[in-house]
């Protein structure tokens, strides 16, 4: 039997095992309460939240892009553990008391928070709709990732459209009815499997094409001097680009809107436990640098199409065959994939239902509106399917635009706890400039001042007009202000 | 009683915070910006990114176990 039958096979297996999981997940639970599909009622275990979250982080990235940036630039691809490191280190201050305020008012995302203590609908709404659109094109990334394993790994057999839409049929499957417990329970079995496979996949490579890790970036440094550092001749990134990037990043990482929802599932201590796990997620990343390192020198950039191609480019040229290890990279790339689209896809259609089409429609029921999240899974899903298999120019600039954007929501936040003189017309405005401004840098100019990033420059501008709009306007009343100050 | 205790732990954690941000960008991160000495087979640079890291762990548990270990609120 040829190989692409094996990887099919364990793929196939890896699939129908994830969905079933994710259905049971939701069993005997309320189906019509919002609250259990979006926060499981405030009550999930502490293992569980773990790898939701890492599994968030863990995304079609680790096997793609990381080894992929780690070919193509090198040492600028430590900012990849070091961004993660950082930027959850906020939390431990920051999600207990977002969390005790979301669970005294009920809230169920970041647009309720940012509503509620600026006093503004319209905020709700723009945030809501930034964040729908972040998250589509979050998954468009993923399902892409998606389709690619399984058209490289199947020789070609199963087309892009069929393998996306296998693969990530499931996640809406199991979302949709499972809510928030389904993507939670499906991202332990994620987890654990793409850990192990990240680990023996990246090990192998470099003992196969290399004696060692020291023989490795030993070789590697005498052939290309530079390379493994950032701001020499010979580097791919410079000083002031490599530490805005890891900046932007991490202020960045925790404005991710469907983080809010999480703390709304949990209590103050399990926030803080949750904290505690991402530096070592930083450091489960790193073999899937090395995957990208063992390639430089044996393997061409110019035969690949996209640097991203550099794993299913080694384990189907370099590997040697051996139709078991194709299935099981597989299920680990598919199980990275599909474990960040499965919290994105939640986050997303929490964020459609509360924050953008509830405000127009502030008395609707409670069945009404998980019906609404319901449905708004499969919308996103099949939007977001769409963009990836057939693009859509335009409508790329724009996800790309809001995805770039959602590090902006940062003054905002903060303001909200530690600023009493914020507004809601300075929140919008500096959102606005913020977002201006990234967007102009990132897709319009062909270069920043100093090489700083685009997002950092979109955040200075971002605070400098939240501050003078918020002096400038009238502040909500001091009992509200308190009960966030305090909070 | 509680309450002085979260004040005290809000300016260490955020003391933490800030010195973990300054060792991972420039221009402190250029002390460890180079190849060798490889550490754990890996270039200096990773290496000290991985140890700040299993820093931060470490640090991260000793906040949490101060806040929430034996003998403190529960």
């Amino acid at each position: 039997m040829s190989n692409w039958v094996f990887a099919l096979a364990m793929m196939l297996v890896y699939l129908a095992f994830a969905f079933v999981l994710g259905l049971l997940a939701g069993r005997k639970r309320s189906f019509w309460s919002v609250s259990e599909y979006a926060v499981a009622d405030r009550g999930l275990g502490l293992i569980v939240i773990w790898f939701m979250m890492g599994g968030t982080v863990f995304s079609a990235f680790s096997f793609l892009g990381g080894p992929g940036m780690a070919f193509s630039k090198g040492a600028a691809s430590f900012f990849v553990p070091a961004y993660i490191a950082l930027g959850i280190l906020p939390w431990y201050l920051l999600g207990p008391k977002v969390g005790r305020i979301g669970a005294r008012k009920n809230f169920l995302t970041m647009g309720d928070f940012l509503g509620d203590r600026y006093r503004s609908r319209t905020l709700t709404v723009l945030a809501g709709a930034i964040a729908v659109l972040a998250f589509i094109q979050y998954l468009t990334l993923q399902i892409k990732g998606m389709a690619f394993i399984f058209s490289v790994l199947t020789d070609g057999v199963i087309p892009y459209w069929l393998g996306a839409l296998m693969a990530y049929g499931i996640v809406v499957g199991y979302v949709a009815t499972s809510g928030v417990r389904g993507a939670a329970w499906s991202d332990v079995l994620q987890g654990a499997l793409m850990l192990i496979v990240a680990w023996t996949v990246g090990y192998f490579l470099v003992y196969t094409l290399h004696d060692g890790p020291s023989q490795m970036f030993t070789a590697i440094n005498d052939a290309r001097p530079g390379f493994l550092t950032i701001g020499e001749d010979g580097s791919q990134m410079s000083r002031m680009a490599y530490s805005t990037v890891i900046l932007v990043s991490a202020i960045g990482f925790l404005m991710w809107p469907h983080l809010f929802t999480k703390s709304y599932t949990t209590t103050e201590k399990r926030v803080k436990l949750t904290t505690l796990a991402f530096p070592l997620f930083g450091i489960f990343l790193v073999p899937v640098l090395f995957v990208g390192f063992s390639a430089v020198g044996v393997v061409d950039p110019g035969v690949l199409d996209s640097s991203d191609q550099i794993l299913p480019h080694l384990i189907t040229e370099k590997m040697g065959a051996n139709g078991w290890v194709y299935g099981l990279i597989g299920a680990g790339a598919l199980a990275a994939a599909m474990s960040s689209s499965d919290a994105i896809t939640h986050g997303g259609s929490v964020s459609l239902g509360r924050d953008v089409i509830m405000p127009f429609k502030p008395d609707m029921s409670e069945r009404r509106l998980v019906w609404i999240m319901r449905v708004s899974v499969v919308a996103i899903g099949a939007a977001a399917y769409y963009l990836s298999i057939f693009g859509a120019a335009g409508i790329i600039a724009l996800l790309v635009g809001a995805y770039g954007s959602i590090a902006q929501f940062a003054p905002g936040v903060y303001g909200a706890l530690m600023w009493r003189r914020g507004t809601a017309s300075g929140v919008i405005a500096g959102l606005v400039v913020g977002i201006g401004v990234n967007y102009y840098y990132q897709i319009i100019a062909d270069a920043t001042p100093l090489d700083m990033n685009a997002g950092i420059l979109g955040l200075i501008c971002n605070i400098v007009v939240f501050v003078a709009v918020s002096l400038l306007t009238r502040p909500v009343s001091e009992a509200l202000i308190d009960e966030y100050a305090q909070a | 009683m509680a309450d002085d205790r979260k004040r005290s732990v809000t300016k260490p954690y955020i003391i933490f915070t800030v010195v973990m941000f300054l060792l991972l960008i420039f221009p402190l991160f250029g002390v460890a910006n180079r190849v060798f000495p490889l550490m754990l087979g890996m270039p200096f640079g990773l290496f000290w990114v991985v140890l700040l890291e299993a820093l931060a762990f470490v640090a991260l548990c000793g906040f949490y176990v101060y806040e929430y270990g034996k003998g403190s609120r529960a």
